[in-house]
């Protein structure tokens, strides 16, 4: 039972990493209907400037989280600027064309950050020391509670934000109708570079949960975590902001419960190999709206 | 509007294209600068080349410029030394070229072919096990000299006579590293936490296993896991579940942090073993969860001898910090240093001439005496260093 406990705690702190990543893949496909595969590059850029603020705070003697706040205004940059250079141009070109170019936008991240970090593994200095905790027998570092509670109060912070606020209101009605909500006054491209920028800031409070856990970043870290948010995303329904979070708390749970109970070594086959099974069944994701494509 | 969304995907992949050249030329334009070994004016009655393989990109770039600063240090020393004394003869060591294998098992194939397409005597490389693997058989097939300094997986030397080592075999390294658990740590009970999809991590688990079988009284467990891992929680819950004493954690430097940390937040306090892939860890920021653990090393590089005083003081002279200097670059510097002084023991540049008088040499490395049983695999020495509030500590011999 502690065994199966402690295993939850981790399975929902990687989990809620992958949520938050899902997110802004979410978000994103949500509005302009386009997988923007460079968001796991932004968490990396976000790492990175948490690696580099981190020790400026402690030298100012200011508090060590506000370097979180840096990321955000790094990774919102970033964000934008990529939206604006890459996507912005080629939008209305067809969903293959703007896949490739996040595709490319994912390489020149990579290999940008290879050029200016270098290709050395670092140790993003520890913003929080909490106390390890007690649950019923099973040890919770401190760190997967806030991870947790952090992953938690994002997305209800942003399922509000989406549902009631008039901006919020905006960007849902950019996506069921372009012309439409011109029409009403909105300003299409003002909404989608908005969108960008909750995403890449979403990006930036990822990179702080993943380094709290994962201390050692380098320049290939958007890979993998970037898939993984994104079959997190497909399975929780891609555009359903609970989708998101649904998606990647079940991921991050299922990974660590087939490491803990069945092979460790090969987890992932197994994981995706449910997923898919998952799919199958549900071929729209878990929370994701069967809506069919106007014409 | 088509045209100029056209050229923007053009400009795109252009950029995308340029990035990776850039990130490319960035090591290779490094090693401008510091690699071509500094000109030796002198008399010389001709040339012997080599090559040199080591990962300048990609996760193991740490090690990378360590292993051609170390390389060419060498070289411009056994040059300045009056170079390669052959007979009555002396000839100028020369470095064909220094090839990247970008941590990568396949671009190692081809930065080999990139060496083997000049004309030298022997190459040096590389570092990890997998990327060495994948030119050992060719390299034997075309009766060329290979001395790896640092990848240390038990079939390398096993596949033919003209492929050594300046390292220690994972075939010694295993058992050394099962024997520090239950001899040194007392522990009847151990975790074995190692990579199955690298050569270096499985093939050192089997031969540790292999030696824990036949201890009595040790209960052991071997929970896999793959290179590109971040999370480490479900093993280490299953090692502290099984009550293990110490934990083994035999695999690459790039993911030591994220375990230690782990395990030590998971609340295990014990000693955390490693092997020789742990150096060059990056324990900045978590100083505190790095003390008792421990790992085994070629050398001990504050060690107070002659050998390593003198290494450590041409490299930072040479290359004006100490970045780059670890094991790694000493061991590029010792193969070099080893394969001439086997040349001149064998009165000659021949790689089928040579490999015989390096089948009996006695080498003084930095780590320790070197020499080749009759399989051609090196023995060596092992050191164990230990972290002390962050520091690299010399803890024994073995």
């Amino acid at each position: 039972m502690t065994k199966l406990i402690q295993s939850l705690m981790y399975g929902l702190n990687l989990g809620s990493i992958y949520a938050l990543t899902a997110l802004g893949y979410t978000m994103v496909y949500g509005i302009i209907r386009m997988i923007n595969f460079a968001h796991g590059d932004f968490i990396m850029v976000g790492g990175f400037t948490l690696f580099y603020t981190i020790p400026v705070m402690k030298n100012l003697g200011l508090p060590l989280w506000l370097a979180v706040i840096a990321a955000i205004c790094v990774c919102v940059g970033v964000g934008v600027l990529t939206e604006q250079i890459a996507y912005k141009p080629v939008r209305g070109q067809g969903s293959t064309t703007a896949l490739i170019t996040a595709l490319g936008m994912s390489l020149v991240l990579e290999n940008g950050a290879l050029v200016v970090f270098g290709s050395a593994p670092r140790n993003v200095p520890p913003m929080f020391s909490l106390p390890t905790i007690e649950i019923m027998g099973a040890s919770i570092p401190g760190q997967t509670l806030l991870t947790l509670a952090i992953g938690v109060v994002v997305m209800i912070i942003l399922s509000l934000f989406i549902k009631y606020t008039k901006l919020g209101k905006a960007m849902r009605a950019v996506p069921e109708d372009k012309v439409a909500s011109t029409l009403v006054g909105i300003n299409v491209n003002k909404i989608i570079t908005i969108t960008f920028a909750i995403g890449s800031g979403l990006a930036a409070i990822a990179s702080m949960m993943y380094t709290t856990s994962y201390v050692s970043i380098k320049n290939e870290l958007g890979i993998t975590l970037g898939l993984k948010a994104f079959v997190a995303a497909v399975l929780g329904g891609i555009g359903s902001v609970a989708g998101a979070m649904v998606g990647g708390l079940l991921l991050g749970i299922v990974e660590i419960l087939v490491k803990v109970y069945m092979l460790p070594g090969t987890y992932e086959a197994v994981t995706y190999l449910i997923l898919i099974v998952v799919l199958l069944v549900r071929p729209t994701g878990l929370l994701g709206k069967a809506v069919s494509e106007k014409v | 509007m088509r045209k100029r969304i056209g050229k923007t995907i053009a400009l795109l992949t252009t950029l995308t294209m340029a990035m990776g050249m850039l990130s490319g030329c960035g090591a290779s334009s490094g090693s401008k600068s510091s690699s071509g070994p500094a000109e030796v004016e002198g008399d010389f009655d001709g040339t012997v080349s080599i090559a040199g393989i080591a990962p300048l990109t990609g996760s193991f770039a740490s090690w990378g410029e360590g292993a051609e600063n170390g390389y060419n240090l060498a070289i411009k020393e056994v040059n300045e030394a009056g170079g390669v004394k052959i007979g009555d003869k002396s000839y100028k060591l020369e470095s064909a070229v220094f090839a990247d294998d970008k941590s990568d098992a396949t671009e190692a194939a081809s930065a080999y072919n990139n060496c083997a397409s000049y004309d030298v005597s022997a190459v040096i490389g590389s570092c990890s096990s997998s990327c060495t693997l994948s030119f050992v058989e060719e390299a034997q097939a075309s009766s060329m000299l290979v001395i790896t300094p640092y990848s240390t997986n038990a079939t390398i030397c096993k596949t033919g006579d003209y492929i050594f080592r300046e390292c220690f075999s994972d075939a010694n390294q295993g058992p050394t590293l099962a024997k520090m658990a239950t001899d040194e740590f007392k522990a009847t009970n151990i975790a074995i936490v190692a990579a199955e999809d690298s050569d270096y991590c499985a093939g050192l688990a089997e031969a540790m296993e292999g030696a824990l079988d036949s201890t009595d009284g040790v209960k052991y467990e071997h929970y896999g896991c793959v290179t590109t891992d971040t999370d480490y929680t479900a093993q280490i819950s299953k090692a502290i579940e099984q009550g293990a004493e110490v934990i083994i954690y035999p695999n690459n430097y790039d993911t030591v942090p994220n375990f230690v940390q782990q395990a030590r937040d998971a609340g295990f306090d014990g000693p955390i073993l490693g092997g020789d892939a742990w150096d060059g860890t990056d324990v900045t920021g978590y100083e505190d969860k790095f003390n008792n653990c421990y790992y085994l090393a070629h050398v001990d590089l504050s060690a107070d001898t002659d050998a390593v005083k003198s290494y450590v003081g041409a490299y930072k002279e040479e290359y004006g910090s100490d970045s780059g200097l670890n094991a790694v670059s000493s061991l590029y510097y010792d193969s070099i240093k080893m394969l001439v002084q086997a040349m001149e023991e064998a009165g000659s540049t021949d790689p089928s001439v040579i490999k015989d008088a390096l089948l009996k040499i006695t080498y003084e490395s930095m780590g320790g005496t070197i020499t080749y049983d009759e399989n051609g695999d090196a023995v060596k020495p092992f050191t164990i260093e230990t972290f002390e509030n962050g520091e690299l500590k010399y803890y024994g011999s073995f």
